[in-house]
This record gives C-alpha cells, structure tokens and sequence, in this order.
C-alpha cells in the first residue's frame, strides 16, 4: 500500500474536481463528496502508516524540470515523520468534513465551501508527502491559497475579505525568506532533496554563515505559516473564515506546517547554533505574548486563534532547544485537541445563532451535555492535566527547554503553561458555566475583540457579522433558520461525533510516547536519523508542570466560577496593561504606519514623478523638436500626428528604398 | 517541406488578410470566422513545427536561406530558423492571436478592417521570431509596429489618438536605433572581415564577432557601444525602465484583443531581441553588462511594482504589472546561468498567457460594469462569480502562485540570479534580495485590488450583470490550462528550450 501512497491527496483532489465542475447540482450532497474522498485518504493512510512502522522510507520520484545539467524532480516520500501526519491530517479533516455538513448547511455556497476544503486537504497532504523541499513549497503556497479562499468565504463581509488578504500577505512575507533559502541551498547543493541537503550539511559543504542564513531564512517561512512573532497578526483576523476552517486550517494542519518544515530541515537547524537560538526566543516570545492576549480576549474563537499561536511557539520552542520529538510530539496532540476546541466552539457558536462574544454566553453545560464535556477534555488537554495528550507532550517541551535552553526559556514556558490553563478555563467557565446570557437580543458585541465586558459595557448595537451587507440568497441567516431563538441546545450527530472522537484523541494521543513504554514515537521518528539524544524530565518536573496547570485552573474558577475574586479584579489595577492587551499591543497599527502607508506612499511618489519627469521628459521631446507644432490647432495631437506621419513615411521609404534600388524576391 | 514549413506558418496570415479584403465588409460574420479559421490554422501550423522540433539539436532547425537582393557589398538574405528560444514563442504568438480573435468576436465597428490588421500583426510577429537575417528581422518588427497603431488609435478608448501614435513614435524610435545599429553592426563586421563573405545573417555576425579577422577593428569600445545600442532598441519594446512610459498609455486605451496580443507577444519580442541579437551576436558585451542589466531588472520588479500598488485604474494597474514581470526576464538573462536564461524564457512565455487573460478579464468586466475604477467595482464575485473566479485565477498566476507558469520562471530566475558568478555580478546576492520583496509587492497590489473589486459586498448597480458568455470561456480556459499546464509540468517546456539554453550560456562560459 505504501506504494500507493500518492492515492492519500488524490482522493480530495477528484472530490475538489467534481465539486468545481458540478457542485452546484449537488449542493448539500457535495459533503458527501468531500467526506467519502476524506475517509479514503484517512483509510489508505491507516494501511500506509502500519506498512511504514517496521517498514522503510518510500520514494517515488519523477523529472519535473532540467535547465543546464540540472533536474529537478517531484514526486512522493512516507518516511516515519509524514506517515504520521499522514494521519493527523487526513484524521481532522474527515471529522471537519462531517462536522461542516451540518454547520454549513445554510450556506447555498455549501459545494464551493466542500471544493475548497477538498483543495486544501490535496494540498495540505501534498505538502506532507513531497520528497523534496521546493515541492514542500509549492504546497506550502498551495495551502496558504484554500486558507486565503477559506478565510475569505464569506467574500461580501468586508471584514472577511480583508482577513483573507492580510493572511496571505503577512505569510508571503515569510514565504519570499523561505524560497530564498531554498534558492541558495540549492545553489549549494545542487538539489532540493531532504537527503542530498542532510548529506550536505553533515559533510560540511556549506560554510557555516550560509548555513545559519539559510536556516534563518527557512525559519522566516515558518514564522509566517506558524503565525510566529512579529507575523502572527494574521491569525486571529483569520477567524473570519467559517469556524471548521479555522479547526482545520489555523489551528490542527496548515498552521503546524512551518513546525513540520523546521522538523524536516532539523539537520540543516541543528548545525547552527545561532539559528537554534533565534528558534527557541521566538518561539518562547510568541508563546508568551500570544497567551497574555488570550487572557482578555471575549470572542470565543479569538481566545482560541491565540492560544493556537501561543501553542505553535510552545513547539518552535522544543525545536529550538533540541527537543525534535516533543515539538512534533506536541503538534500531534494539539492538532487533534485544538481542533476539538474549535469545533466545539462551533457548536457552541451554532447552538447560540452564530454569536461569538462568551459575555453572551454561560450555562450551557446543562444545555448541550457533549458539547460540554468534550470541551471541557480539550481545556483539560491544552491545559496539561495528567493523563490527557497535552500532559506528556508539554512535559516533554518543558523538560527540553530546561535541559537545553536556559533558565529564562525555562520560566517563560512555565509563565505561560501557566497562563495558558487560566485562560482556558476562563473560557470553558464562561462558556458552559453560571446562567445564559444569550437572551433574545440579537448579538450586542458582535465579534469584536477589541470590546471586554470590563472595559465597555455600552458597545453600540452591531449587526451579527453574517446577517450584515450580504443578501439572502448567498447565506440565509441562521437566526431565521433555526426559527425564534429559543434556548440553545445540543446539535445533531453531524457535529457531536468529530467531537467525541476528537475527545477520544486528546485522552489517548499521549500513549504513543509513554515514558515507561520506552518511548515508542521517539523511537519511530528519530530512527535513522542523527538528531542527538531527546531530552526528558524528571519526576519532579511532571509534578511541577502539574502543579502550575492546577493553579491555573483554580485562579480561573475562583474568578469566573466561584467569583471569589472580581471578574474585573486585574483590569481594574492595571487598566493600562489590560488595554495594551485588549489591542493586541497595537502591532496591528504598527505595522500600517511602519510599512504600509510608507509603501503606498513611496509608490504615489514615484507614480508622479513617472508622470511629471520620466514621461515629461519624452513629451517635452517630442514638443521641442517640432518645429511645425504650432501651426497646428489642438496642440498635443497635432504635433504627435505630425510625428506620427513622419515616422511612417520615414518606415516606408527606408523599405521602398530597399525594394527600388535592387529589390527583387528570391 | 519542412523547411518551407516556417514560410508557410508566417505568410498564411498575410494571405488570410488578403483575402478578408475580398470580403464585403457586411459579412461580419464570414470575416469573423476567417479570421478565426485562418489564425488558427496559423496556430496548427506552429503545433506541427513543435511537434517536428528535434529537442536535441542546438543550433538551427527548419532552416531557409534563399538570396533576395544585394546592395553592393550588402546581402540580403531570406534567411529563417527557429532554435529552442524561437520556438515557444512562435506557439505563444499563434496561440494568444487565435485566442484575441475570439476574444474581440464583440468588436462591431470597422469588423473587416481590424481582423485584417490583426492578420497582418501576425505575420509580423512570426516573422520577427524566425527571421535570421538583421534586415529582415528589422521588416517584421516594423511590420508590427503599423496594425498595432491602428488598433489602439481606431478601436481604442478615450485618449486613443495621443496613446497610438506614442506607441508609433517611441517604438518606431527604438525601432529607428535598431537599424542604425544593425547597420553599424553590419559594417564594422564587414570591416573585421575585410570585407570578405561578409554578411547580414545573425548566425553569420555570430561567428565573424567571436573569431574576426582583423580583431583591431571590434575594439571593446565599440562593441561595448553596439551592445548598448541594441540594449536600448530592445529595452523599449519590453520595455525598460525609464522607456516604459508609452506602455500603460498605450494598453489603457488599447481595445481588449490589442491588449492582449500587445503584452502577450509584442513585450516579448523586446527580451526576444535582447537575447537573439544582444546575447547571441555580442556575448562578451552581455556579460560585461550583466550587473548593469540585473540592476535594471530589479529597478523594474521594484518600480512597476510600486506604481501598480497605487494605481486607481485596473486596466493600467495590469499594465504596471508587466513593467514589473518583465524584470524578472532582465533578473535571469543577466545571471547568465541555465536557470537563468530558461527562466527569463519561461517567464516570456508565462507572462504571455497570464497577461493575456488578465487584460482578457479587465476587458470583460468592463464591457459589463463600464468601468475600470477599482474603487467604483466591487462585489463581482457575486455578480459574476464565473467571470470573478477567472479573474482571481488569473491574479494568482501574476502572483507567482505555485501550480502555475509565473511562479516557474520566478523560481529559475532567482536561482540564476543567486548562482550568477561573483566576476559577473559582484552583488548578485544584494540584487536577487532586493528583487524578492517584489516578489511581496505583487501580492499585495495584486491582491488589494481583488479585494476591491471581486470581493466586497455587491454594488447595486451590478445586480443582474450577464456572467459569461459561451465564447468567452475560449480565451478563459485556453490561457488559464496553458499557465496550470506549464505551472504543474514544466518540463513541457523546458524540453524544448534546454538545448538551446546551454548554447547560448556556454557562450560565456567556454
């Protein structure tokens, strides 16, 4: 079967094709289209990765292109790493494919919405499966499109649009470092494969600047697609795609692919000491700052997008102090309990008519049982609480942090493992827990991020964001659907079963690298490869970890559970932080005075000066030499006219004269 | 046969537009579909010769030389052929007229008028691409130059009568320094040789500038002076900045159909030339220029990028855009690498076609909103999400979107320009750097204005917009599987080109 892996992005691929070409005949049954296609790639992976464990790598390539002496080929590789995401991805997709089924239904644009979930899932596996690291980028780029259309579905919501396009840009951002880091190695080298640059780097055919620059440069990618510091300002705009777009998208496969690039070129990392370094800050900086943003955050999938990116720095940061497999580790565990998070706030947001603000929310523990409760496994996860996924895999980054970073990597980890468990169950306590806050009012904060239940409590009415600037027929509005608000209760099946086998994932993913089992993942990906010894922690940090996950958890039920301590309470002794906070540290409107006015700006320059002096200079020109111009009434196209005349009798007679003189066709 | 192949595939056109003038001009129709049957038994032609083009073979193939007339000393031969660089662009060239053809089906006025000029464009074109021998290299460029005039000045917009004969003058400029220096390249090669089988062939001058006789004559100076002349005949064609001012005139005004064959083929025949003439005949003096042309190149990415950002129109912003991607063919040619050089014809053939669609689908979104104000559009998703969906196709190709033609020819141009030789290019690092964040230029102009017109909510006034129409799929498809075809396979490509590639870089090498 392993040689049928190619089968694995085929399969969404047709479905992608069908859907384009006769989805709108099909409309609603265009999921199943999508979900079939899935569940065969999910399937043929299952059948790869059994092949693959005790098995060997598989390659099958082909030439693609040959300038000079050089080819360059494409084709498909299983090595341990990708048979395992083989699976994550085709995994969360199945159960996003099935979970939309009911969430989208609505929505008469529900066959495009498949199409593109079908396109980035052949995309997104493309990437998974290249055995060279320019296809990895031609996928790389192919997803950043579906997340671009994806963000961008509700095209007609300005905000939407605006997302979509910000994503792309801030990502291609990296992408151009990516690509030149490509281009130079494989000036370097002479090929894009995994195993031509490893030999390269081990055999010390590149010197040692190029070998930090190129990593470096790969890095920049990575902190694009993983919504790393300074570029993750696209992630939480990126929340204006259809929630199962964000499970799948930004938070489970294509955000995670700068962690798996950063996996896959390690050798390249691990020979330079200064990129490892500018790795392991980055990713400890990002976690750190994206978390504190989450603490205040009140749109559901706002606090989650952060948490996303807060989580992705957990991993860049076990890749940069060493830790290989806690990174991947940890994007597998994630994937699949992130994903459940956003699912379940799917189901929140679909069971409370498609609002987003947890100030609207509370007490719907008793309204929808397995929403509640898989959501509350996925908190518990994330949060690190033993015995569930999140536990192991965050030790592990802890432990590798501590044994290879240093003491400030160390702490900035803790702080935010620590911030990470409060901040998530603020969320679940507000969410499931108290009275409902729903009412009958029609969304009054309206997906703002910007607005906190302390900080304005007298937010101007704003329209629910599907409602708004779109006509009925694109998207009928969920309110009217679902008939007269009445109170919110669980979803069909549709959407409960991605999110108990979600659930089921995130008690057991752990398992696959229990310590006292030996460490079967580790053992599995790192076989083969020279990537040193995988740090792990003691006893006494597992019990620590656990600790600070505790007092997380306890900070936020005394607040927004028990309310021993005011909702309010720190808001009100730092209002300057918690503002800071509430506007995202203002990068946002940084970066539009810093690079985006100055750029437009030069451009109306040069624009002018195009205008006034390089083309001045040719009508000025053409306007000095004509002596004839003002014996002419309409000065500009007399005198052009003139010209035009004398350059075509100039053309003819040089060719008559060719034809008079000795002219004759032989 | 097969040589007569060539001829045959350049005079059809000519022969087509003889016989539309036959035509009354009231069977609009009848001329339509000559014009369409001719063109396109132009572009079977051309397939054929592709199908017959050995891969292997470096120099010349489906050759004619017959004498045609001399002026003492100076003989003028019809001489033609076509290599791996000639070749794709003649398909190009066939394939991007046929499809203007029926891309302008909705022209009314003057119908047998402008197919005959379109007809006549075209044997100048193919002409241009297999002419051997300078002077008629010099008759086919010119040829072009007067049907490309009419189009824009009688079925061009507004300020069609300024942009049409500024298109004459300044081109029929660069055209007027061509000659001179195809004269001056004539005779100093004369001179180098004695006088003695002197000749006006390309491939001829070649030789006789690589191995003189007399070298004292081609002193660096002027060999130097030639190149630089030829430079800037060429660099008005593709153009260059700052020769790039009649560009954006010119294809605002131009109807769609001009459009189209103006940045898909007449752009190219300026890299065309810079490469044939410039690189081929003076190799030692592209070289000794490299940096300078690699400069260029990235002022071009940079610039046109910068003004395609701020543009209000979507026709010029469009027009911006190619002033931009025709940098790239500076960037590669340059580096003088394989890469290079193949990703510098990629990209003439890749611009080609996303050119062509994306004037294609301005030009069709115009006819239904009239208008091309980006702030004034908006919402077209909705209201013709087919024409939309085309038009977002075609701006990711222009991106560089991976999957298509745009991002292949990028991708080898930066690996030339990042493999250049340091005695060639001493900052070749610098420059392919600087060249790349064009590269997030793009993007965003590119993609601020789809998200001004294609998303957003829907204009009232757009309501109910015919989406398109039967024969506006055959542009739209045709162009758009062309750039997926090359995107996903390049080798298609590259196959042929390679052979050729090599020879013209070893000419620096060896």
């Amino acid at each position: 079967m392993i040689q049928n892996a190619w089968l694995i992005p085929v399969f969404p691929l047709i479905a992608f094709l069908i859907l384009l070409f006769i989805g709108r005949f099909l409309k609603e049954k265009a999921s199943y289209v999508g979900i079939a296609a899935l569940a065969l790639s999910f399937i043929v992976s299952v059948l790869v990765l059994f092949e693959r464990i005790g098995g060997e790598t598989y390659t099958f390539v082909i030439e693609w292109i040959t300038f000079g002496e050089s080819t360059i080929t494409m084709g498909y590789e299983v090595t341990a790493l990708n048979a395992m995401m083989l699976i994550v991805v085709t995994l969360v997709s199945l159960v996003v494919h099935i979970f939309s089924r009911e969430y989208m239904h609505d929505d008469n644009r529900i066959h495009v919405f498949y199409s593109y979930l079908g396109l980035f899932s052949f995309s997104m596996l493309g990437l998974v499966l290249a055995p060279n690291v320019l296809q990895l980028f031609i996928f790389w780029e192919l997803v950043g499109l579906c997340s671009f259309l994806l963000v961008g579905f509700w095209y007609f919501k300005p905000e939407a649009a605006a997302a979509a396009k910000k994503a792309f840009l801030t990502t291609r951002i990296g992408d151009v470092g990516l690509l030149l880091g490509l281009v130079i190695l494989f000036n370097q080298t002479g090929s894009f494969d995994y195993g031509v640059i490893y030999a390269a780097v081990e055999n010390g055919l590149i010197n040692d600047t190029l070998i930090t620059a190129t990593a470096l440069l790969i890095f920049l990618g990575a902190v694009g697609k993983s919504a790393q510091f300074p570029l993750h300002v696209w992630l939480p705009d990126a929340m204006e795609g259809p929630t199962p777009v964000s499970a799948l998208i930004h938070a489970a496969t294509m955000v995670a692919a700068g962690v798996y690039l950063v996996g896959v070129m390690y050798p390249l990392f691990l020979a330079s000491s200064t990129a490892m370094t500018v790795v392991a800050y980055t990713g400890a900086i990002t976690a750190f700052f994206a978390a504190t943003m989450a603490l205040v955050m009140t749109d559901i999938k706002r606090v989650l997008a952060y948490s996303t990116i807060s989580q992705l720095g957990f991993m860049i940061l076990a890749l940069g102090t060493a830790g290989y497999v806690a990174g991947l580790f940890h994007l597998m565990t994630h994937a699949f309990f992130k994903a459940l998070l956003f699912l379940g706030a799917g189901s929140v947001i679909f069971a409370v008519h498609h609002r987003q603000d947890i100030r609207d929310m509370g007490g719907l523990w008793s309204k929808m049982k397995i929403t509640s409760v898989t959501f509350l496994i996925g908190a518990l996860a994330i949060a690190g609480v033993f015995p569930l996924a999140g536990f192991w895999s965050k030790e592990e980054i802890l432990a590798s942090a501590l044994l290879n970073g240093d003491g400030f990597l160390f702490a900035i980890a803790l702080i935010t493992a620590f911030m990470t468990a409060f901040y998530m169950f603020r969320l679940f306590f507000k969410t499931f827990t108290g009275e409902y806050r729903g009412g009958d009012h029609d969304d009054p904060h309206a997906d703002d991020p910007r607005v906190d239940a302390y900080g304005a409590a007298d937010v101007a009415e704003a329209d629910n964001p599907r409602d708004e600037s779109m006509d009925k027929e694109a998207h009928v509005p969920p309110a009217e659907d679902h008939g007269h608000h009445h109170s919110p209760e669980e979803n069909s099946g549709f959407m409960t079963l991605p999110l108990i086998v979600l659930a089921s994932l995130a008690v057991v993913a752990g398992l696959v690298n229990l310590p006292f089992m030996g460490y079967p993942l580790e053992g599995f990906l790192t076989e083969g490869l020279n990537l040193g010894s995988q740090p792990h922690g003691a006893l006494w940090l597992a019990i620590l970890s656990l600790a600070v996950a505790g007092s997380g958890i306890a900070l936020a039920w005394a607040m927004y559970y028990k309310g021993a301590i005011a909702e309010d309470f720190f808001a009100k002794k730092a209002p300057g932080v918690h503002n800071l906070l509430l506007n995202k540290y203002y990068l946002d409107e940084i970066y539009t005075a810093v690079f985006v006015r100055p750029t437009v700006a030069i451009g109306r320059f040069f624009w002018e000066m195009d205008k006034s002096i390089v083309d001045g200079m040719v009508n000025l020109i053409g306007r000095s030499t004509s002596s004839t111009g003002r014996s002419f009434g309409r000065r500009h196209n007399g005198q052009l006219q003139t010209y035009g005349l004398v350059s075509i009798l100039g053309g003819i007679v040089v060719i008559a004269l060719a034809f008079v003189l000795r002219g004759y066709f032989g | 046969m097969m040589g007569n192949l060539l001829t045959w595939l350049v005079f059809v056109p000519l022969i087509g537009a003889a016989l539309i003038l036959t035509i009354p001009r009231e069977n609009v129709n009848v001329i339509r579909s000559l014009a369409a049957i001719v063109s396109g038994s132009a572009l079977v032609l051309s397939l054929i010769i592709w199908g017959g083009f050995d891969r292997g073979v470096s120099g010349m193939q489906f050759e004619t030389v017959a004498p045609w007339f001399d002026i003492g000393f100076l003989q003028i031969n019809y001489e033609i052929g076509i290599d791996g660089l000639s070749m794709p662009l003649l398909v190009l060239t066939t394939i991007v007229t046929t499809l203007s053809i029926f891309a302008s089906f909705s022209i009314v006025k003057r119908v047998k008028e402008f197919y005959v000029w379109t007809l006549v464009l075209l044997t100048g074109m193919l002409g241009v691409f297999v002419a051997l021998d300078m002077f008629l290299f010099f008759l086919f460029f010119e040829l072009t130059l007067i049907p490309m005039f009419f189009l824009i000045g009688i079925w061009g917009g507004k300020m069609r009568e300024y942009a049409s004969f500024k298109f004459l003058i300044y081109t029929g400029l660069g055209s007027a320094i061509m000659f001179i220096t195809f004269i001056a390249m004539f005779v100093k090669g004369a001179e180098a040789m004695h006088f003695q089988e002197t000749s006006f062939s390309m491939i001829r001058l070649a030789e006789i500038y690589a191995n003189p006789a007399n070298p004292e004559v081609l002193t660096g100076a002027i060999k130097g002076g030639l190149f630089l002349a030829l430079f800037v005949a060429f660099a008005i064609k593709l153009p260059v900045f700052p020769f790039h001012t009649w560009l954006p005139n010119a294809h605002v005004e131009a109807p769609t159909a001009a459009s189209m064959i103006l940045a898909g083929v007449l752009l190219k025949m300026g890299g065309y030339g810079l490469i044939r003439v410039g690189f081929g005949v003076l190799p030692d003096q592209a070289a000794r220029f490299a940096t300078l042309i690699a400069i260029l190149g990235v002022i071009n990415i940079i610039y046109g990028a910068l003004l395609a950002l701020v543009q209000t129109d979507l026709k010029s912003l469009v027009a911006y855009s190619s002033i931009s991607h025709m940098g790239i063919v500076l960037l590669g040619v340059a580096s003088f690498t394989t890469a290079g050089m193949q990703g510098a014809i990629f990209q003439l053939v890749s611009h080609g076609f996303i050119s062509a669609l994306l004037f294609f689908m301005v030009g069709a979104i115009y006819e239904r909103t009239k208008t091309r104000t980006i702030s004034e559009l908006g919402g077209l998703s909705k209201s013709v999400p087919i024409l939309a969906g085309f038009m977002l196709a075609a701006a990711m190709a222009s991106v560089g979107l991976p999957g298509l033609s745009g991002f292949v020819s990028e991708l080898l141009a930066f690996i030339g320009i990042f493999g250049a030789s340091a005695d060639l290019i001493p900052a070749a690092y610098t420059i392919g750097v600087i060249g790349a964040i064009g590269i997030i230029l793009t993007a965003a102009y590119l993609l601020w204005a789809m998200q001004r017109t294609t998303f957003g909510p829907m204009k009232e006034k757009y309501v109910g917009l015919p989406d398109a129409r039967p024969m506006e799929y055959v542009p739209m498809v045709g162009l758009l599987v062309l750039s997926i075809a090359i995107g996903v396979y390049p080798h298609l490509l590259s196959d042929v080109i390679n052979t050729t590639v090599i020879d013209i870089v070893s000419k620096i090498g060896g």
